[in-house]
């Protein structure tokens, strides 16, 4: 009997969300912006010119995977277009793609904890098992090999993480990268790489990816999607990046998913590439901006929450304080007031999250959500608009306060 | 409102680019085909030597109002009206003003549809061609490739007697297109026949290596870059360079 795989907890609390009246939203890690604006009239110039209607090539459009191995190739990234760039129908339609053709039932992926809590679903349905590897919270969640090194068994096939992390905001550094490397050359492991957020950093730091060292590429997945960077989470696209020999065990995957990506989101892609660096400044600028306005305002709750200040994304995971937690429990009663699942309903986090939901009117999304590690934390965005982040902030402090 | 805004620009911005070009006679390379333009505009350029006497389209400008952006080296003023404003004015000033303009302009010259060609032509009057390749998917209509050589073929029948054509062997439509002109072509590809004869392509942990043989010499190329269109861009630009010094010794 092969194991459920449940929708994300992510989209679950938007589901649960969307039956309350009222309700702020930090759940979902939506950037509150509409797709530019040469990106929607490219697209409908395409739409127009008949350009949409009919299936691309599967591996997508060959004018957009030449624009992105030319976009790759000036971060010294490269890959031949032809051969070796997918495009797909998001980035975890990438993952599970590359899972499904790299993995046997009972393989084990170890993924830094907490992560993207998707890559769970993406495992489990390639029938393999997630093996969570804690980030140092102490350390600001830094990434620490030797917590790797420590989860490696005879079923380790590959290593999955997201740079920069989301919740954490964790930006790997090179020698951290080049350990990552190491380690997957030691034990024969593949390992993929999701730099959804590699365009939203924050403090000026240098950001390297694996796809850079040339020697590693053989055992190497790169993923980027659009949907963050471009404000283009509807548009369903992104790509991967790999070496010839995995791409031909990919492409027949990615063939039976979903044929090829959406060829109207593709022409979107494109246009991004081409024109739209400016909106991604813009972006950028103003993801400054709510990061300061959110942190104001938990600084204001520092007898309920500690965190560290995101160096990257658009997300804070805040820890509960001891005073938060004990509350929580103290409402536990063993009734399932929120009809969590068997596997929810013990948890603090998540207990929490649905208190915000239903008396601060306020989604959340609950830590533990992204792996154990993350339990007793929330993950907040601050891709929303200010106003939504202000008023769901006052919420929150309305709520922690009276406690 | 928008079409009539869109048709002013265009008709205004092929005045400036003909007025440009007419007061500096600059040497065009076009670079056409469905695929591979960018690399081996990048490529050319780096065999030529950026900088002020030679110039190439930012990112891809290669359309109706790309490629005069792409002479007159403005940037685009994508859906903003003042943008627009913007770079007509700067144009107007670099069309009638400008005393420095590059000698040498290495243009992606982007076709989609039937005409296309003949109005980048109408701008444009490239000495030497460069043919790329000619690919398509099922996202294209039935005759959308033929259509395409069509218009590729109008671009090497333009190229003026002392021009030179230069043709990617390993493209059979794009090989055809020898047909249309009585100028010099040189071929690149695999087989014997081939005026600059690639072998030996590698792929190695560094990128590609391959040889080359052109104009009696042998050499071993090495690039970082994967794919054979990184192989032909390399081969092209030495072609190109080659046949820009005959052209300049013929003149």
């Amino acid at each position: 009997m092969p194991q459920t795989v449940h929708i994300s907890p992510i989209k679950e609390m938007e589901l649960r969300s969307a039956k309350v009246p009222n309700v702020v939203s930090l759940a979902q890690g939506i950037p509150s912006f509409d797709t530019p604006e040469t990106i929607k009239r490219r697209t409908i110039e395409a739409i127009q010119q008949g350009k949409v209607a009919r299936y691309s090539l599967s591996p997508g459009l060959l004018e957009l995977r030449e624009a992105i191995e030319y976009d790759l190739a000036k971060r010294n990234i490269f890959y031949d277009f032809e051969k070796e760039i997918i495009v797909t129908a998001g980035s975890i339609e990438a993952i599970t793609a590359t899972f499904l053709a790299l993995l046997q039932p009972g393989d084990e992926v170890l993924i830094p904890d907490p992560t993207y809590t998707s890559y769970q679903s993406a495992i489990k349905t390639a029938r393999a098992v997630s093996v969570f590897v804690p980030l140092d919270e102490q350390r600001d969640w830094a990434f620490d090999i030797e917590q790797f090194k420590k989860r490696i068994t005879s079923k380790t096939r590959a290593i999955l993480f997201c740079n920069p992390n989301n919740p954490t905001s964790t930006v790997y550094s090179r020698s951290q990268l080049m350990e990552i490397a190491q380690l997957a050359e030691v034990h024969n492991l593949y390992v993929l790489s999701d730099e959804v957020y590699k365009d939203f950093l924050y403090n000026g730091q240098d950001f390297y990816s694996l796809a850079q060292f040339k020697s590693f590429r053989k055992r190497f997945v790169y993923i980027f999607s659009f949907s963050k960077a471009y404000a283009m989470t509807g548009w369903r696209v992104a790509y991967l990046a790999v070496d010839q020999k995995l791409a031909d065990r990919i492409i027949g995957v990615h063939d039976a998913l979903v044929t090829c990506a959406p060829v109207v989101s593709q022409w979107g892609a494109l246009a991004a590439l081409e024109m739209a660096d400016d909106d991604v400044k813009r972006f950028h600028n103003e993801f400054v901006h709510r990061k300061k306005v959110m942190c104001l305002e938990l600084d204001k709750m520092k007898k309920s929450f500690s965190y560290a200040k995101p160096s990257s994304a658009y997300f804070t995971f805040p820890r509960m304080s001891e005073r938060l937690i004990q509350y929580v429990q103290s409402r536990m009663d063993g009734k399932n007031k929120y009809g969590l699942k068997k596997h929810q309903k013990n948890s603090i986090s998540w207990n929490f999250a649905l208190e915000l939901l239903h008396k601060a009117k306020v989604a959340v999304v609950p830590g533990v959500a992204f792996g154990p590690t993350g339990e007793n934390h929330i993950r907040l965005c601050f891709g929303r608009t200010e106003e939504n982040i202000v008023e769901a902030m006052k919420r929150i402090e309305k709520f922690v306060q009276n406690i | 409102m928008k079409k009539v805004f869109k048709f002013f620009i265009q008709f205004y911005l092929k005045l400036l680019t003909k007025a440009v070009i007419w007061r500096h006679k600059p040497l065009i390379i076009a670079v056409a085909g469905t695929t591979n333009k960018t690399f081996i505009k990048e490529v050319i350029l780096d065999e030529l030597g950026r900088g002020v006497d030679v110039r190439g389209n930012p990112k891809s400008f290669n359309t109706e109002i790309g490629l005069p952006l792409a002479v007159l080296y403005l940037p685009s003023g994508y859906s903003s009206i003042f943008r627009w404003v913007d770079v007509l004015l700067t144009g107007s000033c670099i069309s009638v003003f400008s005393r420095k303009f590059p000698r040498v302009l290495v243009l992606e010259m982007g076709v989609d549809q039937k005409g296309d060609m003949e109005y980048l032509l109408s701008m444009v009057k490239p000495t030497i061609a460069v043919l790329t390749t000619v690919k398509g998917d099922f996202s294209q209509n039935e005759t959308y490739l033929d259509d395409i050589v069509d218009e590729l073929g109008c671009l090497v029948a333009s190229v003026p007697k002392g021009g030179a054509v230069i043709l990617n062997g390993e493209d059979e439509r794009v090989r055809k297109l020898e047909e249309k002109t009585n100028v010099k072509v040189v071929v690149h590809g695999n087989d014997q026949q081939c005026d600059a004869r690639i072998s030996n392509v590698e792929s190695t942990v560094e990128g590609q290596k391959f040889s080359l043989e052109y104009k009696g010499k042998a050499e071993t190329i090495k690039t970082e870059r994967r794919g054979r269109h990184n192989v032909n861009a390399l081969v092209v630009a030495k072609i190109v360079a080659t046949q820009l010094k005959e052209i300049k010794k013929g003149q």
